[in-house]
């Protein structure tokens, strides 16, 4: 087994934890609960920056995908809220030149229609420039008011940069909605 | 001597001249206006970094207040001749070493006087529930990093008195020397401060509603006694404090089985409004989709009696609207901001009547 293979079952393995206990926890436990967790979880992302940037390469090359990225219309974009990064010199999955890219996120439920499932998408802000303004979008599918932050689109989302002034935001899938088990 | 007489009667009508032309000409550097005092039907509209001060009376303009990038509302402070605000700044207006401060603007000059240094934490987008006026003596910042506290400034000492950890719960509500807030567990928590603006106590309410099923929007208005929440399915929960508790009343739907047959659904970002003195509560209103839709701009406003639980009228709204506010007076105006053109519509609250419209105006808006 090779190196990459190693890691593309390690992450793979994550995605799945991730996606299984977003589920069991909101299943299982309360809200305050689920938000101390999810602080947490989220917390974790901040510590290791590399992680949703190495699992989107792994999930784009499993993901049967269709659609302009660059339209709102686009499947990962159901709770999106801000311009497309694709629109400002980056794309959905990269910042543009120059920005920084936030180390939490907002998370969305989308449905691919190109596979019939549900994925978790992890909306990241780039920051640290003047905002972009190009192909502005505002979806709130399973979105939720601030006091709910995981799923909350209307708050600035630019921690973990060093500047939070907004620039554009990413779509970055993160795991199947749909699985429970560990790989 | 005849020739001085006539210097004289030239030096005299040149002199008549510059008279008459001082009376027709303006200075030849215009002079800068101070705003009068703050009438009933003003308001504040914040869009960007710029904060427009209006008078709904007249349509006029009073004065304009110069924002941070990062300051999402206002919060005026008549008594004492001030707007509060809160911003964020960079050395390099988009990076370089981050400042927070809240700022106190003078009312009659619109400029700001002073500023106290917060932690850099505030939120740097939202509404109205971002940022309190505690008892006419705090301003209260709410901080999200994500994890939330609120900064409290004293406004009389103008010093920053410390911050509180809130974790799981938005917004500054005032109510008393304390403030509300809501949390992520369905309940409200309502903090209280001593007189030197330190937390001395902390009450959470019981859980009133479902994030999952039917969650409250995070914008609220005041009431006589406390404030007014509602869900995005059109539930009116009111609460206030007795006896050292956090009481929420029955709640009562705002929709009949007609209304939710006919896929009406309450939406905006503030999708309602209050006036204590009549009792009048407004919402906007629009048709079709789900939960998600709760952002939707409002095709209608609809008015209630918040004391008989009962809808007085409805009226179409030609520019759809996600912002509205009712006036503080007891014949107060409601102010709806448009979306698809930049102005606001003044209306009698009591009958929907349009007054006016104000052009080139939108965003946040908010009364005195």
């Amino acid at each position: 087994m090779s190196g990459d293979d190693m890691l593309g079952r390690l992450f793979a393995g994550v995605d799945k934890l991730a996606a299984g206990t977003s589920r069991k926890l909101a299943r299982h436990t309360s809200r305050r609960s689920f938000l101390g967790r999810a602080g947490a979880f989220m917390a974790g992302l901040g510590a290791f920056p590399m992680l949703p940037v190495y699992r989107e390469a792994q999930a784009a090359s499993v993901v049967d995908e269709m659609g302009d990225p660059n339209s709102c219309e686009y499947w990962r974009y159901c709770a999106f809220s801000g311009s497309i990064c694709g629109c400002c010199g980056g794309s959905a999955t990269t910042c543009p030149p120059g920005s920084e890219v936030a180390s939490v996120a907002w998370v969305g439920t989308c449905h691919n229609p190109a596979d019939g499932r549900d994925y978790l998408i992890s909306y990241n802000d780039c920051c640290g420039k003047s905002s972009c303004g190009r192909c502005r979008c505002s979806r709130s599918e399973g979105e939720k008011p601030v006091y709910f932050p995981s799923k909350a689109n209307t708050i600035l989302w630019c921690f973990g940069a060093k500047s939070h002034a907004y620039h554009c935001t990413l779509g970055l899938v993160i795991g199947r909605a749909d699985s429970t088990t560990l790989g | 001597m005849v020739l001085r007489a006539s210097c004289l009667v030239l030096l005299g009508a040149v002199l008549s001249l510059a008279a008459v032309a001082e009376q027709r000409w303006d200075s030849i550097r215009g002079a800068i206006e101070t705003a009068p005092p703050p009438g009933p039907h003003w308001f504040t509209l914040r869009n960007g970094h710029t904060g427009h001060v209006l008078d709904a009376a007249t349509g006029e303009s009073q004065g304009t207040l110069t924002l941070s990038l990062f300051s999402p509302a206002l919060r005026p402070h008549v008594e004492a001749g001030m707007v509060y605000t809160y911003g964020s700044f960079y050395t390099r207006t988009y990076y370089g070493d981050r400042t927070d401060a809240v700022i106190f603007f003078d009312l009659e000059t619109m400029s700001p006087v002073d500023e106290v240094i917060i932690p850099p934490k505030a939120a740097g987008i939202g509404h109205s529930g971002m940022i309190g006026l505690i008892d006419q003596r705090f301003i209260g910042v709410w901080n999200i990093t994500p994890g939330m506290s609120v900064s409290i400034v004293d406004v009389e000492s103008r010093t920053f008195t410390g911050e509180i950890s809130t974790p799981g719960c938005a917004t500054v509500y005032p109510q008393g020397r304390g403030f509300f807030m809501i949390c992520g567990d369905g309940a409200l928590q309502y903090v209280s401060l001593d007189e030197t603006g330190t937390e001395n106590g902390r009450l959470r309410s019981r859980t009133f509603f479902s994030v999952e099923d039917d969650p409250v929007f995070d914008y609220s208005v005041p009431t006589e006694h406390g404030w007014v929440f509602v869900s995005l399915e059109g539930m009116v929960f009111e609460a206030r404090i007795e006896d050292d508790e956090i009481v929420i009343e029955e709640p009562w739907s705002i929709l009949s089985e007609t209304d939710r047959a006919d896929g009406w659904r309450i939406s905006g970002r503030q999708p309602f409004a209050y006036n204590a003195a009549t009792g009048i509560f407004m919402t906007l209103m629009h048709q079709g989709g789900t939960q998600d839709n709760y952002k939707e701009p409002g095709t209608e406003l609809w008015a209630f009696n918040l004391r008989t639980q009962r809808r007085g009228y409805r009226t179409e709204l030609d520019n759809p609207s996600r912002n509205i506010a009712l006036t503080r007076d007891d014949d107060p105006v409601v102010l709806v901001v448009g979306t698809e053109d930049r102005s606001v519509d003044v209306r009698q609250a009591r009958s929907g009547r349009l007054l006016r419209t104000i052009e080139e105006v939108g965003g946040l808006v908010q009364v005195f």
